[in-house]
């Protein structure tokens, strides 16, 4: 007698695993939460989360908008204007830092700097650098818009019932002097590149388990019922200041992340992990979920994330009515792609050796 | 002066309406084509391209029952054109939006409406005056109903319905808005002008019904709509 004996079939390789066609590989959920269709779910994070916010709308749940487009505007426009890529328009959230800065500027912590990115007579915010095509009329508009996306993460804070955040990067960049955080390197996607000012940052483990846990606890004190859903992006970086290759970082990266979720989900009962990261980029999977480019998710792959999601949740807390997965399903509607995703650390790629 | 009006289901509070005008207001022959929802979308111009009409027969009908007897409309018959409501709204603008979002906000809410794409087909055929008017603002009822008040940031109708003129008269159309009287605030119509609301067959709305206008708001609708028109001097 031993304790492997009595352990249920997941929790041994080859009948989980190694016997198994890679699209029958289930039960990698177990969830902690019952998320029902009435819940309040807010989206934010990396690129990924994108995809989890139309999953949940595609699927009648309440996939929360405290920030819609404006009425009347189309909805190919309201993507290009960034409305209804997250639950409101921060952009992209790729650090957890950068979630800590938004949640201190949306329970009045902290006030957002008054620096400006100015480029031909535009105006752009070096917080949501690509949120708008071509930038604002001038700075005063731009803090107003940015004084409504606070207003809407607040919103969000406040009237959630789930708060799912994907982890996106470790490698950041920060104003040296006075210590904010951009989500973009200055001088990518817009702004100049200072090198005496801006000051990067490879996050490590400790700073980020302690940032998160701290910005998880402060989103509380808003909302003390607020519970959280924490993911991995599984998308590699698109370029690394770590002096290492860029797969190197990735995995550095994203093994730094994918510890510091699971703990804290681990050792907080109102935290769960969602393993999208594994279901994309782990082996038995034979990458066949990315693209040509090894880099973005195709659509099989978002579908078979989303199927597990939904067939777990099924699984566990017995709603019949849930759709079961189908790999074709892809729970968008027509006009929406994956070619719409929006990733501005893509923009990065364009300064790589060889490209025009 | 004999002028069109093209409508959907706010045709009807227009078409009783007309009956309560006041004879010295009839010096204006109307007449009036609607179809229910989007009907209207389906208005193709005759192999002449004299006119425009509709292959399916109960939209057809719809035509022939709300104008009288006619089953197409025959651009010549008329000295101008009224496209009145068809999905066209004024929109809540927060006036935090940037300038580029509200501008795109007005140029796709005008643009993608019925009603201007039903401006663009008669502008397509005629050079005929065409006047377009966007739907009656919701009732002031819904607030007992449990919608919401316009939150503090929103751009005041005033400038909002300005902003929405000059997009539709920057494609050679003229714009005729909601009376004045008939406004209440927060983005209102008085109450008392959807009372007994009328639905396209003539019956009323059921009472929660916060869209559609009844006679006396298509009389005061009419009655100005009319003198602006005769101010164009036509």
């Amino acid at each position: 007698m031993n304790p492997y004996k009595n352990l249920p079939v997941r929790a041994f390789w080859a009948p989980a695993v190694g016997r198994r066609d890679k699209m029958e590989i289930n039960e990698l959920w177990d969830p902690k939460f019952n998320i029902k269709r009435r819940h309040k779910v807010a989206t934010f994070g990396s690129c990924f989360a994108q995809h989890i916010g139309r999953a949940l709308r595609a699927r009648k749940f309440h996939w929360m908008q405290t920030e819609p487009a404006p009425a009347g505007l189309s909805d190919g426009n309201a993507q290009l204007f960034n409305y209804e890529i997250f639950t409101c328009r921060t952009g992209n959230i790729y650090t957890v830092s950068l979630l800590n800065q938004w949640t201190n500027w949306a329970l009045g912590k902290a006030t957002p700097p008054g620096e400006v990115f100015e480029k031909a007579d535009r105006w752009f915010d070096p917080f949501r650098p690509t949120v708008e095509p071509d930038g604002f009329a001038n700075a005063e508009e731009m803090c107003r818009s940015r004084e409504m996306t606070i207003e809407a993460f607040r919103t969000a804070i406040e009237e959630a019932d789930f708060f799912v955040f994907t982890l996106g990067l470790t490698e950041s960049w920060f104003n040296a002097q006075d210590g904010y955080e951009y989500p973009m390197c200055p001088g990518t996607a817009a702004g100049e590149f200072d090198a005496g000012n801006h000051r990067f940052q490879n996050q490590d483990y400790p700073f980020i388990h302690e940032t998160l846990s701290n910005t998880i606890e402060l989103m509380r004190t808003l909302n003390p019922t607020l519970k959280f859903l924490l993911t991995v992006s599984p998308v590699p970086l698109t370029a690394t200041m770590s002096g290492n290759h860029v797969l190197t970082a990735t995995v550095e990266s994203k093994s730094i992340l994918r510890a510091v979720a699971g703990d804290i989900a681990k050792n907080n009962n109102h935290v769960d992990y969602f393993p999208s990261f594994e279901i994309i980029s782990s082996t038995p999977f034979e990458g066949g979920f990315y693209e040509n480019n090894k880099r973005s998710v195709a659509q099989n792959g978002v579908d078979h994330v989303m199927g597990n999601f939904f067939e777990c949740l099924g699984a566990k807390f017995g709603d019949l009515s849930l759709p079961t997965r189908t790999a074709k399903q892809t729970g968008l509607e027509p006009s929406q792609t994956d070619d719409d995703i929006v990733c501005d650390e893509e923009f990065l790629e364009t300064f790589a050796p060889g490209n025009v | 002066m004999k002028i069109c009006i093209i409508s959907n289901s706010h045709l009807a509070s227009l078409k009783k309406g007309a009956h309560l005008l006041r004879a010295d207001d009839s010096v204006t022959n109307l007449t009036f084509f609607g179809s229910p929802n989007r009907g209207i979308a389906r208005l193709r111009p005759n192999n002449k391209r004299t006119a425009l009409l509709c292959r399916n027969e109960r939209i057809t009908e719809h035509l022939f029952q709300s104008s009288g007897g006619k089953r197409e409309i025959t651009l010549a018959d008329y000295d101008a054109f009224i496209v009145y409501g068809l999905f066209l709204t004024i929109p809540q603008l927060d006036q935090r939006l940037s300038s580029q979002v509200m501008q795109q906000s007005l140029e796709d809410t005008v643009n993608l409406s019925l009603a201007f794409r039903t401006v663009k087909k008669l502008r397509a055929l005629s050079s005929k005056p065409i006047f377009c008017s966007p739907e009656p603002l919701l009732s002031e009822n819904r607030f007992q109903q449990g919608h919401k008040r316009p939150g503090k940031y929103i751009l005041p109708l005033e400038k909002t319905q300005a902003l929405i003129r000059a997009k539709v008269e920057s494609e050679n159309t003229w714009y005729i808005k909601q009376p004045h009287d008939s406004v209440a605030k927060d983005f209102s119509t008085k109450a008392e002008f959807g009372k007994n609301s009328l639905r396209f067959g003539g019956q009323e709305h059921r009472e929660r019904d916060i869209r559609h206008m009844n006679a006396e708001y298509g009389r005061l609708y009419l009655k100005e709509a009319i003198a602006a028109i005769q101010r164009k001097q036509l």
